[in-house]
């Protein structure tokens, strides 16, 4: 079962980033995401945090984050990312499949929370 | 940060570093990332208590070292099919496309000191170097492609007669 939850972790840690980031005023790094994330589900979404950078990257890859480099070269610099018009849309898609996804469960599991 | 625990820090980045291989610069400004990373939860930690040490290993344990190597490596270095397709069609093409135009075409070599002085073969050597280039991800890869063409061109010179 565990396993299982990691899973879906691991599953909704693009949506997670991506929402996460269009919500934010400013564009956050790595280690700032992760310690939002964790105070945002109340220390339930806690995974390895490294394997938030080759998210970040895929997500870079795809347009739907944008990133740079804070801080001159020699000094401690920081990347800092934020959502593309691309990633916004790409947000709301998940957002609506989520909801189709957390109803239909709802639905099967026989609890009375389904969104019309 | 003390010169020790950075020196620590040197040394997860090392064991991370060892599993990449990823283009200089691409793998700099990641280790680069995670050594940023690495500092906050450090400082985090001993702000929160706990020695130096300490520090560290929850530090290394919570980022999951041993993992993100091949992760980062799947993200940065995943080539699709079509790219391997191109990878070994360009210079198969491009050593092809430089011996219609060099050859004549009852397979007659041109002397190579007049195929130097045509343009179109300097400007085809050219493209056939920034084509892989601007295609593929590794500008490795792209010499080994033009070195590919070149060795080919060069058994189409020295074998003007050869029939595949």
């Amino acid at each position: 079962m565990p396993g299982q939850i990691d899973q879906m972790r691991k599953g909704t840690t693009t949506v997670a980033i991506l929402k996460l980031l269009a919500d934010s005023a400013e564009p956050l790094h790595g280690y700032e995401m992760i310690q939002r994330l964790e105070a945002r589900s109340e220390g339930y979404f806690s995974f390895k945090e490294g394997l938030i950078y080759p998210t970040l990257h895929r997500l870079e890859k795809e347009d739907l984050l944008g990133s740079k480099w804070l801080g001159k070269p020699g000094t401690r610099r920081r990347k800092v990312y934020w959502v593309t018009d691309k990633g916004r849309r790409r947000l709301e898609a998940e957002l609506r499949q989520w909801e189709r996804f957390r109803n239909g469960m709802s639905l099967l599991l026989g609890q009375d929370e389904a969104v019309p | 940060m003390r010169s020790s625990e950075q020196a620590d820090i040197n040394d997860l980045l090392l064991r991370i570093q060892r599993d990449l291989n990823l283009e200089a610069e691409t793998e700099h400004d990641v280790l680069e990332e995670i050594r940023v990373h690495l500092e906050e939860q450090v400082v985090a930690a001993q702000r929160q208590g706990l020695g130096p040490e300490q520090a560290l290993a929850l530090a290394a344990a919570r980022f999951g070292i041993e993992d993100v190597a091949a992760e980062l490596q799947d993200a940065h270095a995943g080539w699709g099919a079509a790219d391997g397709i191109a990878a070994a069609a360009l210079p198969v093409i491009c050593a092809l496309v430089l011996r219609w135009l060099v050859f004549a075409p009852d397979g007659t070599a041109v002397d190579w000191q007049e195929m130097l002085s045509r343009p179109v073969f300097w400007v085809f050597s050219l493209v056939a170097l920034l084509l892989p280039l601007i295609r593929f991800p590794r500008w490795r890869y792209a010499l080994v492609s033009w070195a590919v063409f070149w060795i080919l061109s060069v058994v189409f010179v020295a074998l003007p007669a050869l029939r595949w």
